[in-house]
């Protein structure tokens, strides 16, 4: 066999046999991987679920005082008693008893 | 029934009894029995008498004190007031009193070169009482001037409305016991302006004022008192100051307000309220008869006219109206 000849069936056998091995080792994977594929895809049923009515929202419950706090109201608008003018004294005035001033 | 009237000095102050006895009572020994009394207050409660049991009370070792009756009296009702007028009324002002220069009895205090000590805010009234004692704040001195001549009004009123219908005034503080032969107590209110101290150029010269009040008021059995800044004033360096300190500043009370006269069932109460009333200034004067039971007021702005409360306005119409009817 010439050196030629020699080189070119070696460089043959090389892509034969890496082809052969990728064939076989995507064969092995293939096999090996099909189980785990099968379990994470569930069947789907056969017809979709009925929808579900959810209860209707309550309203708030009402607000009221804390128990043992006191509640304090709040206005703009706070009562003052009327105060008014004294009445004018007389042209003369009763005598009195006494006098109430600064003590 | 005859009118017994006496009148003396006493707790720096002129004192007017006044009883309405009938024929047979000892209304003269009433009468004494409760000047003595009246003597034996000050006694008690004096800040100027070093061996005053208030004076005994205000040592500064805020240790437990044995108390008469009367001072535990008037440390609780003192106490309630503090906390009614929310702090306007505070005899722990005592050291801020005394810095402003009242620091001796109204009569000798003198007029000073030198400008009133910075004031500053005192510590809060507060004291404890059990059974017989009584205890002040460790360092805590108090001034019970603000309120013992009313409840010394109200004590000897009661003790002589015994014999018949009773006046007793204290500087002008006043309690009323009893209905007197002419229906109504009539009490005068001092016009603010008549003042020997004062140095208002605004107002009319007193001349012009002489002899006339502020008001006639018919009164009821209760208490009466006044409050104002145009007496109890000396002055210090170039300003006047005034007895009415604010216990929120330690200084004399800065106010709208020249006088306040309050009517209330207790004489104690309407000296307490008329010196907070001054002290809070005229909108929260006028909300005070709306909220404390019992309260009437007469107040006089600094400028304006004086205005009353609804039970004082009745007062001083029938006051009005009586002298007509007398002079009828």
């Amino acid at each position: 066999m010439k050196k030629k000849e020699l080189g070119a069936s070696l460089r043959h056998g090389l892509v034969a046999g890496s082809l052969a091995g990728c064939i076989a080792g995507w064969g092995a994977f293939a096999l090996h991987s099909r189980p785990a594929v099968a379990d994470a895809d569930p069947p789907m049923p056969a017809a979709a679920s009925p929808l579900v009515s959810l209860p209707p929202v309550p309203d708030p419950p009402a607000l009221g005082a804390l128990p043992g706090f006191v509640t304090r109201q709040i206005t703009t608008n706070v009562a003052v008693p009327a105060f008014r003018p004294l009445p004018p004294l007389p042209a003369r005035p009763a005598a009195p008893r006494t006098t109430t001033r600064t003590s | 029934m005859l009118a017994h009237e006496r009148s003396f000095r006493v707790m720096g102050t002129d004192a007017r009894l006044v009883l309405h006895a009938a024929d047979g009572v000892d209304a003269v020994g009433a009468i004494e029995r409760a000047e003595d009394g009246a003597r034996a207050i000050e006694s008690r409660f004096s800040r100027f008498i070093e061996t005053s049991e208030l004076s005994r009370l205000n040592a500064p070792d805020g240790a437990w004190f044995d108390a008469s009756p009367e001072l535990r009296a008037v440390l609780a009702l003192a106490r309630d007031l503090h906390r009614e007028t929310e702090g306007l009324f505070d005899p722990a002002i005592l050291p801020a009193l005394e810095r402003a220069g009242y620091d001796t009895s109204f009569e000798r205090v003198v007029p000073r070169a030198e400008p009133p000590a910075a004031p500053r805010r005192e510590r809060s009234f507060d004291v404890e009482i059990a059974g017989d004692q009584v205890r002040l704040a460790p360092g805590l001195r108090i001034d019970l001037g603000g309120i013992v001549k009313g409840w010394a009004a109200d004590r000897l009123a009661d003790e002589l409305a015994a014999h018949g219908p009773a006046l007793v005034d204290f500087g002008g503080d006043c309690a009323l016991r009893g209905d007197p032969p002419e229906g109504w107590w009539i009490v005068a209110v001092e016009r603010s302006d008549r003042s020997d101290l004062s140095d208002r150029s605004d107002l009319p010269e007193r001349s012009e004022r002489s002899g006339e009040p502020l008001s006639l008021l018919a009164l009821g059995p209760g208490g009466v008192a006044t409050s104002g800044t145009n007496r109890r004033r000396w002055r210090t360096g170039d300003r006047w100051s005034h007895h009415l300190l604010d216990p929120r500043t330690g200084a004399p009370a800065e106010t709208d307000l020249t006088q306040v006269t309050a009517l209330h069932p207790s004489a104690a109460r309407a000296e307490v309220w008329a010196k907070t009333a001054l002290i809070a200034g005229g909108a929260a004067a006028m909300a005070l008869p709306g909220r404390v039971a019992g309260l009437e007021l007469v107040v006089v702005p600094s400028a304006g006219v004086p205005l009353a409360s609804a039970g004082a306005v009745a007062a001083a119409t029938r006051g009005t109206r009586h002298g007509e009817v007398a002079r009828a």
